[in-house]
């Protein structure tokens, strides 16, 4: 099957560009950041940084509450069924194949699928790694010794689900939940500065290992011994859980997997509680785009996968308020050592662009979120751009309001000089990323023939487009800082590929498959 | 053709000729095989027995007390509104889920005690089609004989006589993701037929999606194979197929079976049905005025 899809990537033009425009897109953005910044005395110094602001013991904790936060969410989870698709009910599920062959079969696949992602990754970030001095293997070596930490991760995950299932089958007090706890502490354990300070078999959870790996390779808080020997040791321990986590697979995990896939169908009590007594349809708007916007944010807002977006906005700004107005002790504003102070107006830019990126993705779900109701909206009496600029308009607010949080968050964190000015970039960037994000998820139908799965293309290829049009607006801005021409050229930039995404998107629409 | 000329290791020299000679070896070949075929098993009596079957979602019941027998040669018609378990019935009878009680069994083995054999026996069509979009018709084909350990050349000739009967050759190497409802249940159907007879087959909505051509060759089929000794329980809205394909039916509603038996049954125990639509209605909240 991967054969076949790499396959049909390569014949595909579509597929094909948009794999080109992801992979150069990178190339290209690491080498305008790489000529913009010079990294390798930042990465020589953020090791003397590192040991001066944080402590051994403090690392590995932080890699050990991810392995926590994996035991924790995994009691919670699916486990091994979250691997599970409805073509594999109806396929294999009645066939005569063994649950584990079914789990190990998803994750050969999942597995080939990362490292080649994770190759192409670092193959464009080349111009990047060899600004700053980095070797390509070790690069390579580390982002593999990463994927293996957070596999072994994904693995005490499934196990810690496991434990659920086989308590939930005895007991359903709700003392249950107290296992999660005592699993996360369990695994929280072996982090701490007694066993890690020296070599000893603690070394063997997967967090010491990484930890290991990476204090070794890069010689902070490094206890001189081979990096080789955390590489191997969590290769040991990667392949253990793998094969305990096959060999717990069962058929309960096809049950849960039924189970959760019903209660999607379903309506939750969530959304019954989010929808209240709100009806839309008393309203007197007759523009069908409002329609079309009024039907997005309620069926957003009823849904309580979608809701927590609005809640976040909620509670994101008004703590973002708090912080900006009272500086509270227990969250300070990140002190900039002087040597590093060339860093921080390309650092905030670069974090500006990369927050807004992550709250415009929502705009390229717009379309995925109808599902096969795409086609319905295809179908009805409405012109495209109407469509397309309902579908921009709403985004727009959406990613709007998911971007004051964010960059209220970043001017406390980075407190620099003219802030203000740099802020107010954050307008044409976010009326840009959604204008993007609109014209790629309306290519989602035109790609595939089932429009509620994005392709991993259009995926990739939406934030290298934005990095890459970001990137050429801050050029942009600093070519012409100070001159009065940035207040025409700025929004004419701004509106102007705004406009051409839209026209995109629509042009998208009109040749759906 | 010339694939399956290889896979019988026909020589080389040979395969090199006009097609009407080499379907002239290939028969040959078979014929020389003969011997060693296994007699055709037949199918334990029933071949789908559900028992006192209850399956419960949290508080919410979607089967109750249910019983359910298949013999060979028989179809039986699962019929009843939207939502009354008939999709859940065929999800526990092909193990996809486990019952909240009762026993399952497809040809003698239970279903949660000697799983593989049992789900080696049954072949399911799924309500809402859904299959691998990356792979072609004809991988799917191979890969379904492939699970269900059939020799390659059988796979070959059963996947060619099928593929004529559901007119799919033109499809056979076109990706699953750019077929058609109609055409994806075409190539569903012959991954399940393609397995060794007799079947014992639980087919959710089969003639979903399905042209009038096919659908007549799908009903002549399952005729068929019920004359040759096959199993099949077919669960359907569609009354007009019910009554047209099926020995006996089993109504469900609201989880329980209301009613079951032969039409003439149906039709004797409620006489102011005229036919199995009148029927269903009248077990099913009454006939709309």
């Amino acid at each position: 099957m991967l054969y076949n899809q790499f396959k049909q990537t390569i014949t595909t033009p579509s597929m094909l560009l948009f794999y080109c425009v992801t992979v150069f897109g990178i190339f290209f953005v690491s080498m305008i950041v790489s000529s913009l910044l010079t990294l390798s005395p930042v990465f020589f110094q953020l090791g003397t940084i590192l040991e001066d602001i944080i402590d051994r013991g403090m690392l590995f904790a932080a890699f050990g509450l991810l392995s926590v936060t994996s035991v924790v969410s995994g009691f919670f989870g699916l486990g091994p069924a979250s691997g599970l698709t409805s073509i594999q009910e109806n396929v294999l599920l009645p066939a005569p194949v063994l649950p584990h062959q079914v789990f190990l079969g998803n994750y050969v696949r999942r597995i080939i699928r990362r490292l080649v992602f994770a190759f192409l990754g670092v193959l464009a970030i080349l111009p990047l790694l060899t600004e700053a001095n980095l070797l390509f293997f070790n690069a390579f070596f580390l982002i593999i010794s990463f994927i293996v930490f957070l596999e072994t991760n994904y693995f005490l995950g499934a196990v810690s689900s496991y434990i659920r299932i086989t308590v939930e089958r005895r007991t359903r007090s709700r003392l249950r939940y107290f296992l999660a706890v005592l699993l996360g502490m369990i695994v929280f354990y072996p982090v701490f500065p007694e066993f890690t300070s020296t070599f000893t078999p603690a070394f063997l959870a997967p967090s010491n290992a990484f930890g290991l790996v990476l204090t070794e390779m890069s010689g902070v808080f490094s206890i001189n011994l081979s990096f080789m020997i955390g590489f191997q040791l969590q290769f040991i321990v990667f392949f253990i859980a793998l094969l305990f986590t096959a060999n717990i697979c069962n058929y309960d995990y096809y049950e849960l997997f039924s189970l959760v896939k019903g209660r999607d169908e379903m309506e939750g009590n969530f959304s019954r509680f989010a929808r209240g007594e709100v009806d839309f349809s008393n309203n007197r708007f007759r523009d069908p785009m409002v329609w079309i916007m009024l039907k997005d944010f309620y069926s957003r807002l009823r849904s309580p996968f979608q809701i927590w977006k609005y809640v976040y906005v909620v509670v994101g700004t008004i703590f973002v308020v708090y912080l900006n107005l009272f500086h509270p002790e227990w969250f300070r504003s990140v002190q900039i050592p002087p040597n590093l102070a060339f860093a921080v107006v390309p650092a905030f830019l670069l974090m500006l662009i990369l927050l807004i990126q992550m709250s415009s993705v929502t705009s390229m779900l717009s379309f995925v979120d109808e599902k096969e109701n795409v086609y319905l909206l295809k179908a009805s009496p409405f012109r495209s751009r109407d469509i397309i600029l309902a579908k921009f308009l709403l985004s727009l607010f959406e990613v709007g309001i998911a971007v004051i949080p964010a960059c209220g968050l970043l001017i406390y964190i980075l407190r620099i000089e003219g802030y203000i000015a740099l802020i107010t970039l954050a307008a044409p960037l976010t009326i840009l990323f959604t204008a993007i994000g609109i014209a790629i998820g309306a290519y989602v139908p035109v790609l595939t023939n089932d429009p509620r799965t994005l392709p991993v293309p259009l995926a990739f290829s939406y934030p290298i487009i934005n990095l890459s049009l970001g990137t050429l607006l801050l050029g942009i801005v600093t070519i012409f800082a100070g001159n009065l021409y940035l207040l025409l050229i700025l929004p004419l930039y701004s509106v102007g590929f705004m406009a051409v995404f839209l026209g995109i998107a629509a042009k998208a629409l009109n040749s759906y498959l | 053709m010339l694939r399956l000329a290889r896979v019988l290791k026909i020589p080389i020299e040979t395969r090199a000729i006009k097609r009407s000679w080499l379907i002239d070896e290939i028969v040959i070949e078979f014929e020389r095989r003969e011997p060693e075929k296994i007699p055709t098993p037949k199918l334990h009596s029933p071949a789908i027995q559900i028992e006192h079957l209850e399956k419960r979602f949290g508080s919410k019941v979607a089967v109750r007390d249910f019983e359910l027998k298949v013999n060979p040669g028989e179809i039986v018609g699962l019929v009843g509104p939207n939502g009354a378990g008939k999709t859940t019935t065929l999800r526990v009878l092909t193990g996809i889920i486990k019952p909240t009680k009762g026993t399952v069994k497809v040809n003698g083995f239970d279903m949660f005690k000697e799983t593989l054999r049992a789900k080696h026996s049954i072949g399911y069509i799924p309500e809402k089609p859904t299959c691998y979009p990356s792979l072609t018709a004809r991988e799917y084909v191979m890969f379904m004989a492939r699970i269900y350990d059939l020799p390659t050349e059988i796979a070959l000739v059963r996947m060619r006589y099928f593929v004529d009967v559901f007119q799919l050759d033109e499809f056979l190497d076109s990706y699953i993701g750019t077929l058609s409802k109609g055409n994806l249940q075409r190539v569903l159907l012959v991954g399940i037929f393609v397995r060794n007879p007799p079947y014992v087959l639980a087919l959710d909505e089969p003639i979903y999606g399905l042209d009038p051509r096919g659908a007549w060759n799908l009903k002549a089929l399952l005729k068929r194979l019920r004359d040759e000794g096959s199993a099949i329980l077919i669960s359907t809205h569609i009354l007009e197929v019910a009554s047209e394909l099926c020995n006996r039916f089993v109504i469900m509603n609201e989880g329980e079976a209301v009613g079951r038996g032969t039409l003439d049954t149906l039709l004797s125990n409620h006489k102011n049905a005229r036919n199995l639509e009148e029927v269903f209605l009248g077990l099913t909240g009454g006939i709309p005025q």
